[in-house]
C-alpha cells in the first residue's frame, strides 16, 4: 500500500490563435478496487466545464471545449492516490487454455480483446510464438514468457517511434517505448487467443529505477480465468503491483489516449507533457517531454496577403 | 440566415461582378490589340496587372502574345483568378445554396459555367472567333444581372448578394481607373486623346454617356469626374458606394451582433471619403494616393465584414 | 401499334412470378391500367415517356456520377407504367415491417445497454465482436423514447411463389424517398384520370409525418425549436434528396461546418449569432459525424457532437450504431430476435442465409455456387456481390478465395428469381425484375409506413440487380383498394 502524489501537465501551444477547440481527456484514475483516489484537482485554460462519462471499457472520460481564440491550452492534473495491491502478485500457475476458451465462450468483451488485428509480418510473429512455445504451458507462464521475450528482443529507445507507429513498424525496428512494447505484447497474446488489453497510467519509482519513470506509462493486462485481469509490464519485465497507477484500459492506445482534441484555425501546434511522481514523503521523479505531433488538417496554409485585387478571394 | 449561406450569396455576386468587369476590360483590350500602330499601346497590360498575380517580368512577356494573354486570363486553371476558376467558384457557391436562390438564377449560373467549360472554347479563343466568345460571355453576365433582379426575393439574402456585388464594383472601378491614370502619371493638366480614354470608358460601359454629357476637351479631368463622382453613372465610385452602403445598413440593422457598430462606422467613414469629395480636394493627396486609400480601406472592410458575419469556417 | 397489341405480346415466363399477368390472364389489380393503356397508341405512350423525362430533368431531380473529377448529373430512369400492389398484400407487408422494426429497435437498445440477447446466446457474441458497425463509442447512451431507427427503408422482394421476403434492413441513412414522392408527382401529370379513378392511396404526407416525428424529439422548453438536415454537401450523390426534404419540411439544410458544440450543446452559426439546434436529421454516415470520436480526418462532422448527444441535448436521426442491426450476417438472426423480444412468429420471412464462418454451411455453398449469391456483409448498393448464375468461373474461384481469407465478411443466399412487372422498353411492354423499398417512420406514437414505396427495376433483360448505381430504374408504386373497384 502506497500513496503517490502525481502532477501531470499537458500543454499545447499554437503559433497563431485557434478557436473552437474541443477535447477529450482520459486522465482520471481507473475506477477499481485496487486503487483509491484521495484527491484530484484539474485546472484547464479558461476554466471550462468538463462533462464526464464512463466509456465502453469502464474508463472515466471528460469532454470540454474552448470557443474563443486562444494560443495556449494547458491541462493540469494534480492527483493524490493510494494503491492497494500487494507488492507480490498472487497469480495462479495452474490454469490452462481449455479453461480460458470455455470462459471466453460468449463473453463479448473477452472475445473482442482476444481478437488479433491483421499484421503484415505474420511469420515474424509466429517465430516469436514458437519461441514462447505455448503448447501445454499454463496461461500465466505463457504471459510471463511473452513479456520476457519482448523485454529481451526489443530495445528501449525513445524518439524512434511515434504515437501512430504500427506493430509492423515496431517489429521492423525491434525497438521503441512502453507503448510500442505494449502493442507488440497485446498482438502476440491475442494471436495465442489470450484476451489482453492496453493500459495507460503512471509508473511510480522504486529503489531499482524503472523505465518510464516520471512519465505517462503503458503496459498490458491479460485475462486469467479464476483470477481476472493480471497486469504485466513488458517495458520493465515485471508483473504490475502497487507501483503502477492505472488511468484507462482499452483495445489499444487509441481508446486510452490521455488527451485528444481538434481546433479550428491555420496554426501549427506544439505539445509538451510534464509528469512528476512522488511518494507522499517527498521523493520526486519528474520528466518533461516535447512530443512530435502530426500536423492537423490544413495547417500548412500560409496566411493570405490580400493587398492585390486578384488576391481577394473567398476564404 | 446561416453564415455559410450569407457568405456564399455574397461571394456568388462578387465573383459574377468580377467576371463582368474582367470581360468588359478584355473586350476593350482585345479590340485594341489589332491596333499595332500604337507603339505604347495599352493592350493586355492593365488586364494582366489587375486580374492576375503575375510578376512585372512575366507580364512583359505575356502582353505581347494576344492568344496566350487571353487564355491565361480566361481559361488557365493555374491562374487562381482566371474567369474559369472564379466562375467555378461562383457555381459552387450557388450549388451550395440552391434552396436559397431561385431556379432561374441557378440555371443561369450553371449555363455560364458550362459556357466557359465548353470543350471548343480554347480553340475559338485562339482564332478570329475570340470576340464572339467574349461577347457571348458578356451577354451571359448581363442575363445573370437581369434574372437575379427579376426573380430573387428581396430580404436578407438579397442584401448580402448586393453588398457583394457593389463592393466588388467599387474595387473594379478603382482598379481600372488607377491603371489607366498611372500611364499618364495621374496628371490632369496634360491632354490625352479621347481614343486613350475610350478604352477605360468602354471597359466601364460609360463611353456613350461621356460623349453625351461631357465636352470634347479636358478629357483627363472629365473622365476622372465621370468614373469617380458622376451620380448617374452606374459604375462610378460614387454610385457603387451609395448602393453598397444601403445594403450594408439593411444588414447591420436586421442582424445586430457584436461588431456591427464598428462595421457601420468604418464603411460610413469610407463612404463619406467618396461622397463628400471632388477632384479639387483630391488634387491635394493626389489621385494615386486617393485610390490607394480607397482600395486598402475596402479590403480592410471586407476582412472585418467576413469576420463578423461569415466566421463559420 | 395499339396499346392492346402491347398487352397481347407481353410474354409469359414460367417459374417467374409476373405481377401483372399469370398463365391465363391479366390480374384483377392491373385491369384499370390495361383498360387505359390499351386504348392509347404507342406514340401516345412514348410521348408520355418523354414528358416524364423532361419533368425530371427540368426539376433537377438528378443524382451525380463522378468520373475524372467531373460530376455528371443524370436522371434516375423512370418507367411510366405504375407497379400495383393490392391493399390486402400491403396490409401483410405493413404488419410484417412493423413487427420487424419493433424487434430491431429492441435489439439496438439491448445491444448498446444490457446485452441480454448475447448473454442468452440468441445472437452469438462472436458475431457482434467482429461486426465493424458495432459502435462501442455510443455504448450506454440513452436515446429519446428508446427509438434508434426513426427511418427505415427495408427492402422486400417477391419470389416465384408470389410471397414477399425481406431482402435487407436499411437502418442507417436509407435514401430514395424523394424518388418515391417525385415519381407520384410525375404520374399525376401523365396519367391524371387513371390515378384518380383507381383508388390509389396517398403518399404525399411523408414529409409531414417525418417532420412531426422530428419535432417530437425536441426536449428543450422552447417556442421555436431548431431542426436541421445535416448533409455532407453538394458533392454527395444524394444532395438533391437532401435539398428536397429540407424544403418539403421547411427545415434548415446545414453542413458540418455550419455547426459547433459549446458545453455539450449544438449551435448553428448564423449571421445573427449562434442558435441552438435541437434535432439533427443527418445524412452523414456515423464514422464522419464527430472527428473527436470517430475518423479524425472527417471534415463533414461536428467535433464534440457525441458529447451533446450523450448528454441528451440534441437528438440525432437515425441513431448512431444502427449498422450492427442491418449487417448482412446479423440479418439471419432477425427472425430469432422477433421470437425473443416479441414472442411472435415472423410475419415476413427472411431469405435463407448461410454464414460463411460456419464450415458446414460454407461447404454447402461452395458445392452449389451457381445457385448462390455471395454478399459482403458490410457493403451495400449492389457492390461486393457475386451472382453465381452469371459470374465466370474465375470470378467464382476468386469469391471462394476471398471467403476463405475472411469468412466473417461474407454471407451467401440462394438466388431468388425476383418478380417481374411490365416496363415500356424499345416500343414494347417487357417484363423486368423489381424489388420494393417502403419507407417506415418510427415515432413515439408508433410506426407509420406511407402506403407505397420505391419500386426499383433492373432495366437490363434478365438482370436481378436493381441498384441505381448498377443500371437500375424506378417506378411509381400504387397501393390500390380493390373493394370499391372492379
Amino acid at each position: 500500500m502506497s500513496i503517490f502524489r502525481i502532477h501531470h501537465i499537458t500543454k499545447y501551444e499554437y503559433d497563431r490563435p485557434v478557436k473552437e477547440s474541443v477535447n477529450n481527456i482520459t486522465i482520471y484514475p481507473y475506477q477499481s478496487a485496487d486503487q483509491e483516489t484521495l484527491q484530484q484537482e484539474l485546472v484547464i485554460t479558461g476554466n471550462p466545464d468538463v462533462f464526464t462519462y464512463t466509456d465502453y471499457w469502464g474508463n472515466k472520460e471528460g469532454t470540454f471545449n474552448l470557443l474563443t481564440p486562444h494560443r495556449e491550452m494547458v491541462i493540469e492534473s494534480k492527483l493524490l492516490i493510494r494503491t492497494l495491491a500487494l507488492p507480490d502478485i498472487q497469480v495462479p500457475w495452474d490454469v490452462f487454455m481449455p479453461e480460458l476458451d470455455a470462459v471466453i465462450g460468449s463473453d463479448l468483451q473477452l472475445l473482442e480483446l482476444a481478437r488479433a488485428s491483421p499484421v503484415k509480418a505474420v511469420s515474424v510473429m509466429y517465430d516469436y510464438i514458437n519461441q514462447i512455445a505455448p503448447a501445454n504451458k499454463n496461461i500465466t507462464q505463457i504471459i510471463a514468457d511473452t513479456c520476457d521475450l519482448i523485454y529481451t528482443h526489443f530495445t528501449y529507445i525513445k524518439g524512434i517511434t511515434t504515437i501512430e507507429s504500427t506493430v509492423d513498424e515496431i517489429l521492423e525496428k525491434k525497438a521503441g517505448v512502453c507503448q510500442d512494447f505494449a502493442h507488440v505484447m497485446l498482438e502476440l497474446l491475442r494471436m495465442m487467443n489470450i484476451p489482453a488489453r492496453y493500459v495507460s497510467g503512471y509508473i511510480c519509482p522504486n529503489k531499482n529505477g524503472m523505465r518510464g519513470e516520471g512519465a505517462t506509462h503503458a503496459w498490458v493486462e491479460a485475462y486469467i480465468p479464476g483470477y481476472g485481469w493480471a497486469g504485466i509490464d513488458p517495458t520493465n519485465n515485471v508483473w504490475v503491483t502497487n507501483t503502477h497507477v492505472r488511468l484507462a484500459v482499452g483495445r489499444n492506445f487509441t481508446s486510452c489516449s490521455p488527451v485528444k482534441g481538434t481546433f479550428k484555425g491555420p496554426a501549427r501546434q506544439s505539445l509538451s507533457v510534464y509528469v512528476s511522481v512522488g511518494y507522499e514523503d517527498g521523493e520526486t521523479f519528474e520528466e518533461l517531454n516535447s512530443v512530435q505531433l502530426q500536423k492537423q488538417g490544413e495547417n500548412e496554409v500560409p496566411e493570405i496577403i490580400i493587398d492585390t485585387f486578384a488576391g481577394q478571394q473567398q476564404q | 440566415m446561416l453564415s455559410r449561406i450569407a457568405d456564399s450569396l455574397f461571394w456568388l455576386h462578387r465573383y459574377m461582378e468580377r467576371a463582368d468587369g474582367m470581360l468588359r476590360l478584355l473586350k476593350t483590350s482585345y479590340i485594341l490589340s489589332f491596333d499595332k500602330v500604337q507603339t505604347n499601346s495599352i493592350t493586355w497590360e492593365p488586364a494582366l496587372k489587375i486580374f492576375t498575380s503575375l510578376s512585372p517580368q512575366e507580364i512583359e512577356v505575356l502582353k505581347k502574345n494576344d492568344t496566350a494573354a487571353l487564355q491565361y486570363i480566361l481559361t488557365d486553371t493555374d491562374n487562381f483568378n482566371s474567369l474559369k476558376v472564379i466562375v467555378t467558384r461562383a457555381r459552387e457557391n450557388a450549388r451550395g445554396v440552391q434552396d436559397q436562390i431561385t431556379k432561374e438564377v441557378w440555371e443561369q449560373v450553371n449555363h455560364f459555367y458550362h459556357l466557359i467549360n465548353h470543350p471548343a472554347l480554347p480553340e475559338k479563343l485562339s482564332g478570329p472567333d475570340a470576340i464572339v466568345v467574349i461577347d457571348a460571355l458578356i451577354h451571359s453576365c448581363d442575363q445573370f444581372c437581369g434574372i437575379t433582379d427579376s426573380t430573387m426575393p428581396r430580404g436578407q439574402g438579397w442584401n448580402y448578394m448586393n453588398l457583394g456585388k457593389f463592393t466588388e464594383r467599387c474595387l473594379l472601378t478603382a482598379e481600372f481607373t488607377s491603371a489607366f491614370y498611372k500611364k499618364i502619371d495621374f496628371d490632369f493638366t496634360n491632354e490625352q486623346d479621347i481614343l486613350y480614354w475610350r478604352s477605360l470608358l468602354l471597359a466601364l460601359s460609360g463611353y456613350e454617356l461621356h460623349l453625351k454629357n461631357y465636352s470634347n476637351q479636358n478629357h483627363n479631368y472629365n473622365v476622372a469626374q465621370q468614373v469617380l463622382f458622376d451620380r448617374n453613372f452606374p459604375r462610378s465610385l460614387y454610385y457603387a458606394f451609395e448602393r453598397a452602403h444601403r445594403y450594408l445598413l439593411e444588414i447591420t440593422a436586421t442582424n445586430p451582433v457584436e461588431g456591427t457598430a464598428k462595421l457601420d462606422r468604418a464603411f460610413g467613414r469610407l463612404h463619406s471619403y467618396v461622397k463628400f469629395s471632388d477632384l479639387a480636394i483630391i488634387g491635394d493627396p493626389g489621385l494615386e494616393k486617393y485610390l490607394l486609400i480607397i482600395r486598402k480601406e475596402l479590403n480592410d472592410f471586407g476582412k472585418l465584414f467576413g469576420q463578423i458575419y461569415f466566421s463559420y469556417s | 401499334m395499339t396499346g392492346d397489341l402491347l398487352f397481347q405480346q407481353y410474354p409469359f415466363v414460367p417459374h417467374i412470378w409476373d405481377e401483372m399477368k399469370d398463365a391465363e390472364a391479366i390480374r384483377r389489380q392491373y385491369l384499370s391500367i390495361y383498360e387505359t393503356v390499351s386504348k392509347l397508341s404507342l406514340q401516345d405512350l412514348e410521348k408520355k415517356d418523354s414528358l416524364a423525362s423532361e419533368l425530371f430533368m427540368s426539376q433537377g431531380i438528378t443524382f451525380t456520377v463522378y468520373s475524372d473529377n467531373e460530376g455528371i448529373e443524370r436522371i434516375f430512369p423512370f418507367d411510366i407504367i405504375p407497379r400495383i400492389i393490392t391493399s390486402t398484400e400491403w396490409e401483410h407487408i405493413e404488419s410484417g415491417i412493423k413487427q420487424r422494426l419493433k424487434a430491431l429497435n429492441l435489439f439496438l437498445k439491448d445491444i448498446y445497454n444490457e446485452q441480454q440477447i448475447i448473454k442468452e446466446n440468441i445472437v452469438p457474441a462472436a458475431l457482434i465482436a467482429t461486426c465493424p458497425h458495432f459502435t462501442r463509442e455510443i455504448f450506454g447512451i440513452q436515446v429519446p423514447h428508446d427509438i434508434y431507427v426513426h427511418i427505415a427503408g427495408i427492402d422486400l422482394i417477391r419470389g416465384d411463389d408470389g410471397r414477399f421476403y425481406i431482402l435487407e434492413d436499411n437502418l442507417r441513412t436509407p435514401s430514395g424517398v424523394s424518388y418515391m414522392l417525385e415519381n407520384r408527382e410525375v404520374t399525376k401529370r401523365i396519367f391524371p384520370d387513371l390515378l384518380a379513378s383507381s383508388n390509389v392511396r396517398m403518399i404525399n404526407n411523408y414529409p409531414l409525418l417525418l417532420h412531426d416525428n422530428l419535432v417530437s424529439l425536441v426536449t428543450r422548453q422552447t417556442e421555436d425549436p431548431v431542426i436541421v438536415l445535416l448533409t455532407p454537401g453538394m458533392f454527395n450523390s444524394a444532395y438533391f434528396e437532401h435539398t428536397f426534404l429540407a424544403r418539403q419540411m421547411g427545415i434548415q439544410l446545414v453542413e458540418g461546418r455550419d455547426l459547433l458544440v459549446d458545453n455539450q450543446k449544438v449551435y448553428m452559426k448564423t449571421t445573427a449569432g449562434l442558435r441552438q439546434v435541437d434535432v439533427i436529421y443527418r445524412r452523414v454516415d456515423d464514422e464522419f459525424l464527430d472527428p473527436l470520436v470517430f475518423r479524425p480526418d472527417s471534415a463533414l462532422g461536428v467535433p464534440g457532437l457525441m458529447s451533446a448527444y450523450r448528454k441528451g441535448n440534441v437528438a440525432i436521426v437515425n441513431a448512431l450504431g444502427n449498422g450492427v442491426a442491418d449487417d448482412k450476417a446479423v440479418y439471419a438472426y432477425v427472425p430469432a430476435m422477433i421470437k425473443y423480444y416479441l414472442n411472435e412468429e415472423p410475419i415476413l420471412p427472411n431469405i435463407p442465409t448461410y454464414q460463411m464462418k460456419n464450415t458446414d454451411e460454407r461447404e454447402h455453398v461452395f458445392a452449389n455456387m451457381h445457385k448462390m449469391v455471395v454478399k459482403e456483409t458490410n457493403q451495400s448498393g449492389g457492390y461486393g456481390m457475386v451472382m453465381g448464375n452469371s459470374a465466370t468461373e474465375v470470378e467464382l474461384e476468386n469469391a471462394k478465395k476471398a471467403i476463405l481469407a475472411n469468412p466473417r465478411s461474407f454471407i451467401a443466399q440462394p438466388i431468388i428469381q425476383l418478380s417481374t412487372v411490365p416496363c415500356l422498353i424499345d416500343g414494347k411492354l417487357q417484363p423486368r425484375h423489381v424489388d420494393l423499398r417502403p419507407y417506415a417512420l418510427c415515432g413515439p406514437n408508433g410506426i407509420d409506413i406511407v402506403p407505397g414505396g420505391l419500386t426499383r427495376v433492373a432495366l437490363r433483360e434478365g438482370s436481378l440487380v436493381v441498384n441505381s448505381s448498377q443500371g437500375g430504374g424506378s417506378k411509381d408504386t400504387w397501393i390500390v383498394d380493390m373493394e370499391g373497384g372492379h
